[in-house]
C-alpha cells in the first residue's frame, strides 16, 4: 500500500499546551495522530510551594546533621570519651548539637562551611528569598529543638559525674581543641581574674560572645540560603 | 610547706630540665647522683653540646631509659636566626612534649615526692583551693591525663600580629624541615588589659602571647621528629629509635630557648631580683647567653632482668643495638653512659673500666656507673656484671581485649593471664583484676577478676577472664591488674600497664534508642515530618502540586 507521505508539524492549542501531530497519507485520505504535550514547566513556579521548603528544609537538616555528626571537632571526640561512659549515650548527640548551635565565627570554619553548605542547598531548593529565609529559619529551629530533645534525654539518663576518669590516650589538654572552649579563654579568664582580685562578675561581658556564637549560625544559614535561591531561582516560562 | 606560684614556677622549671635523668634515678629506689661538677663542666657541655643515656634497672628488673641532648641546638632548628623579622626574636622558650602511658605517672611521683623532698612532709602540703585533704600529684594526673603531644610557644613583648606571624613561620619550619603537623589548642595573649583594673595588676612584661598546639602526628611519628631535631651523630646511630615508641610508657621532648639571656631577665622580672629562687637560677647560670635546647627520649620498659642476669649490655639490652654494630660519641662534643642498678646488687666488674683514667666512675653505694664514652670509639658495647639472683624470676603479666574494639552496647572478653618465664616455678600466687569494677560500679562485669593458684610451674599460665558490657561508648581505662606470688623467702608483686579500651558510637542504634527514649515528643516530631513527606510524595505522584506538575 502507498501510504504516500508522512509529515510531523506541532500545534500550539493554548499557552500551555502544545500538540505534536503526525499525518499519514495523501491529503484526502490522511491519517492524523495528535500527542498532547503537556509542558513542563508553566509561568508559575514548577515546585509547589510548600514541597520547595519542605524538601528544602529536609535536605537542610540532614546536611547539618550529617555535618555536624562525621565533622565534630577532635576536642569534642576527648569530651566524648571522658562523659560518655558516665553520662550515657546521649553525650555525643548532645555534644554535637551543642557544637552546631554556638559557632564561634573566628575559629569553627567547619561548622560555618556546614551551615553554609546547607543554607545555600536548602535555598536552592527553594528558590525564592523568601522560601530561603524560611527554610534557613526551620532548619535552625528544628535544631534547637534537636539540642532540647538531647539535653532532656540527657537529664532523663540521671546526671552521674562520680566516675569521671580520662582514659589513656587522650588529656583534658585536649579539650582546648573544642572551638568554643578556645574561644572561651580569652574572655573568661579575665572575668576569673576578677573575681578573685575582688571584682563583680560582669554577666553581660560573659553572655555577649554566647550570643553572637548563637546567632551566627542562624545568619549563616539564612544569607546562604538566599544566595542559593538567587543562583537557582525557581524558573519561569 | 605551702606551695605558691614562685615556687611552681621553680618547680616546673626545674622539673623540666633535669626530669630526663632524674626520674631514672628516683626509679632506682631513692640513690642519689653523687658527683660534684664544677660550672665549668656545664658550660663545656653547653658549649660543645653533649649526650647522654641514663639508664636504670629497678628491684623488680624493669629499665628505665632516657636518651638526652643538650647544648646549642643545630642550624636546622633554626634558632640562631635572629634579629627583626626572625622567627624566633621575641620567643622566650619553644617547648615540643610527647608522652604515652604511664611515663609522666613517674616522673609526677618523683616530683611530688622524692624529687622535691617532700616525702613524708605530706600533711604541710596542702593545696590551697583545698580547706582539707593533702596534695595527690596522681589525684592532678588522674584528672587531667597522661598523654600529650603538644608544642608551646611563648612570645614576650612583641605585637600581637608580629607574634602570630612568627609562630606561624615557626609552625611552617617545624612542619617542612621535622614533619610535625599541628592542630590548635589555645592562642592567649595577655597584658595588662587583661586583668581588670580593679586589679591593680602590674606585670614584668607589657605582653605575652602563649600559644599551644596539638602534635597531630601520630605518637611514634612525633617522637621520631623529636628525636629528628637532635644531633645524629653520636648514640643515635647505634639506637633503634623504635625502643622509644614501641614502650607502652614512653616520651619525647624538647626545651628551645631562643635567648638564655632574654629568659633570665624575664624570670628576674617575674619574681624580683631579690627572690632566693632567681638568685639560684642565675647563680647557677651566670654568664650563658644565646640559645640552648635541651632534648631528650626516654621509656620505663618490660622486665629485663631476672633470677638468672648476671650481664647487661646497655645498648643492645636497652636501646636496640644491633649486635654488630659499634658505638660512637658525639663528633663534636661531650658523650656520657650512666648506668645505675639496685643498692643491693653485687656489680662484679664493668666493661669499658678505665677509673686510673679518670675516663669510668663507679660509686658503690648507690650502684651508679660512668662511662665519659667520648673516649671511647668503636666501642661493641658498655656492660656490667653483677651477681645472679638478685631480680625476681622471669613473670610476665598481660591483659588482652577480645575483640579489640567494639560499637556501644555489645560486650568484651577481658584474659588476664600470668606467665613464668623463668627457670624455676613460682609459688602462692594471687591474680586480681578488680579495678574496672571498682572504677566503673555501674557496668556489668560477669566473670572472674581474681583467682589464687599454689604454685605455676616454668611455662605455665594462670588466667582469668571475665566479659564487661559496654551500655555507653567512650574511653574506658582498665587500671593494672596485680599479680603477687612467693619465690624463695620474698613475696614479689608485679602490675600489668593501665590499658584502655574505646567504644565507638552506634548511630542507628543511638537513633533508635532517642526515638524510643524521646517518646511521645520524638512520635509527634517523626509524625509530623512523615506527614509532609506523605503529603508532597502524593503530591508529586499525581502531578498536582500547586504548579500542577513536579520537578525538582
Amino acid at each position: 500500500m502507498d501510504i504516500g507521505s508522512i509529515s510531523l508539524f506541532l500545534k500550539q492549542y493554548s499557552t500551555h499546551q502544545i500538540s505534536l501531530i503526525i499525518n499519514i497519507g495523501q491529503s484526502v485520505n490522511r491519517l492524523e495522530f495528535g500527542i498532547l504535550i503537556e509542558p513542563i514547566c508553566k509561568e508559575e513556579n514548577i515546585i509547589s510551594s510548600f514541597s520547595s521548603k519542605y524538601f528544602g528544609w529536609l535536605i537542610s537538616l540532614l546536611i547539618v546533621l550529617l555535618g555536624g555528626w562525621f565533622l565534630l571537632p577532635q576536642g569534642y571526640e576527648s569530651a566524648i570519651a571522658i562523659l560518655a561512659p558516665s553520662l550515657g549515650n546521649y553525650v555525643r548527640p548532645a555534644l554535637v548539637m551543642l557544637n552546631l548551635i554556638l559557632v564561634n565565627p573566628m575559629n569553627s570554619f567547619t561548622m560555618i562551611a556546614v551551615w553554609a553548605g546547607a543554607g545555600f542547598v536548602g535555598g536552592m531548593i527553594a528558590g525564592t528569598k523568601k522560601g530561603a529565609f524560611v527554610v534557613g529559619l526551620m532548619v535552625w529551629l528544628a535544631c534547637l529543638g534537636v539540642i532540647a530533645l538531647c539535653v532532656f534525654l540527657l537529664y532523663q539518663d540521671g546526671l552521674a559525674l562520680g566516675t569521671l576518669v580520662i582514659p589513656p590516650g587522650s588529656s583534658l589538654i585536649d579539650l582546648l581543641g573544642i572551638p568554643l572552649i578556645q574561644g572561651a579563654i580569652d574572655q573568661i579568664l579575665p572575668l576569673i581574674s576578677g573575681i578573685g582580685g575582688g571584682g563583680s562578675l560582669d554577666i553581660m561581658a560573659l553572655i555577649t560572645p554566647l550570643i553572637i556564637w548563637f546567632l551566627t549560625p542562624i545568619i549563616i544559614v539564612i544569607v546562604a540560603g538566599i544566595i542559593g535561591s538567587i543562583v537557582r531561582p525557581k524558573e519561569d516560562f | 610547706m605551702k606551695i605558691n606560684y614562685k615556687h611552681a614556677f621553680v618547680i616546673i622549671a626545674i622539673a623540666f630540665l633535669l626530669a630526663a635523668p632524674a626520674v631514672v634515678a628516683a626509679n632506682a629506689g631513692g640513690a642519689v647522683v653523687a658527683q660534684d661538677i664544677g660550672e665549668d663542666f656545664i658550660f663545656d657541655l653547653i658549649d660543645n653540646g653533649a649526650e647522654i643515656v641514663f639508664a636504670s634497672i629497678d628491684p623488680q628488673g624493669v629499665p628505665s631509659v632516657i636518651y638526652g641532648q643538650i647544648g646549642i641546638p643545630s642550624d636546622e632548628l633554626g634558632l640562631n636566626q635572629s634579629g627583626p623579622g626572625e622567627m624566633y626574636d621575641g620567643c622566650m622558650v619553644t617547648a615540643i612534649l610527647a608522652t604515652q602511658g604511664e611515663l609522666l605517672d613517674y616522673i609526677m611521683d618523683l616530683i611530688g615526692e622524692e624529687f622535691i623532698g617532700m616525702e613524708g612532709a605530706s600533711e604541710d602540703f596542702v593545696a590551697a583551693q583545698f580547706d582539707e585533704g593533702e596534695f595527690d600529684i596522681d589525684s592532678i594526673l588522674e584528672m587531667i591525663g597522661t598523654d600529650f603531644s603538644l608544642l608551646i610557644n611563648v612570645f614576650v613583648d612583641v605585637t600581637d600580629a608580629e607574634a602570630h606571624a612568627r609562630m606561624g613561620a615557626i609552625r611552617s619550619h617545624l612542619n617542612l624541615q621535622f614533619g610535625f603537623a599541628f592542630a590548635d589548642l589555645l592562642d592567649l595573649r595577655i597584658d595588662e588589659d587583661f586583668f581588670p583594673p580593679e586589679m591593680n595588676v602590674t606585670l614584668p612584661f607589657d605582653t605575652i602571647n602563649l600559644f599551644i598546639y596539638q602534635i597531630t602526628n601520630p605518637f611514634d611519628e612525633a617522637v621520631e621528629s623529636v628525636l629528628g631535631l637532635m644531633d645524629q651523630s653520636g648514640f643515635l646511630n647505634s639506637i633503634d629509635t623504635s625502643v622509644f615508641t614501641d614502650a607502652r610508657a614512653s616520651g619525647a621532648g624538647l626545651l628551645a630557648v631562643p635567648d638564655m639571656g632574654d629568659l633570665m631577665d624575664l624570670i628576674g622580672g617575674f619574681m624580683g631580683d631579690n627572690s632566693i629562687a632567681t638568685s639560684f637560677l642565675t647563680a647557677q647560670l651566670p654568664a650563658l647567653d644565646g640559645p640552648l635546647a635541651i632534648a631528650a627520649a626516654g621509656y620505663i620498659g618490660d622486665q629485663v632482668l631476672s633470677t638468672v642476669s648476671d650481664e647487661i649490655k646497655i645498648f643492645e639490652k636497652l636501646l636496640g643495638k644491633d649486635s654488630i654494630d659499634n658505638i660512637n660519641g658525639l663528633t663534636n662534643g661531650q658523650s656520657l653512659v650512666a648506668l645505675q642498678l639496685p643498692q643491693d646488687v653485687n656489680i662484679t666488674s664493668y666493661s669499658p673500666e678505665d677509673e686510673a683514667l679518670n675516663r669510668t666512675f663507679y660509686d658503690s653505694e648507690s650502684g651508679l656507673i660512668f662511662w665519659n664514652a667520648t673516649a671511647y670509639s668503636n666501642q661493641p658495647d658498655y656492660t656490667v656484671n653483677f651477681e645472679q639472683g638478685l631480680f625476681p624470676p622471669k613473670i610476665e603479666i598481660a591483659r588482652t581485649f577480645s575483640p579489640a574494639t567494639m560499637t556501644a552496647g555489645g560486650s568484651v572478653d577481658v584474659n588476664v593471664g600470668v606467665y613464668n618465664d623463668g627457670i624455676d616455678p613460682i609459688y602462692n600466687i594471687t591474680l586480681v583484676d578488680t579495678l574496672f569494677s571498682d572504677t566503673y560500679p555501674n557496668i556489668t562485669v560477669t566473670g572472674v577478676q581474681s583467682t589464687t593458684s599454689s604454685v605455676l610451674d616454668v611455662g605455665d599460665w594462670l588466667n582469668i577472664s571475665y566479659t564487661v558490657t559496654f551500655v555507653n561508648e567512650g574511653g574506658y581505662i582498665f587500671y593494672p591488674a596485680t599479680v603477687t606470688y612467693d619465690y624463695g623467702n620474698t613475696t614479689y608483686s608485679k602490675s600489668s600497664h593501665i590499658d584502655g579500651y574505646s567504644v565507638s558510637p552506634d548511630m542507628v542504634g543511638l537513633l533508635s534508642q532517642m526515638i524510643a527514649d524521646g517518646m511521645p515528643y520524638t512520635a509527634l516530631a517523626i509524625g509530623v515530618v512523615g506527614l509532609g513527606g506523605i503529603i508532597n510524595i502524593g503530591l508529586i505522584a499525581r502531578g498536582r502540586g500547586s504548579g500542577g506538575s513536579y520537578q525538582v
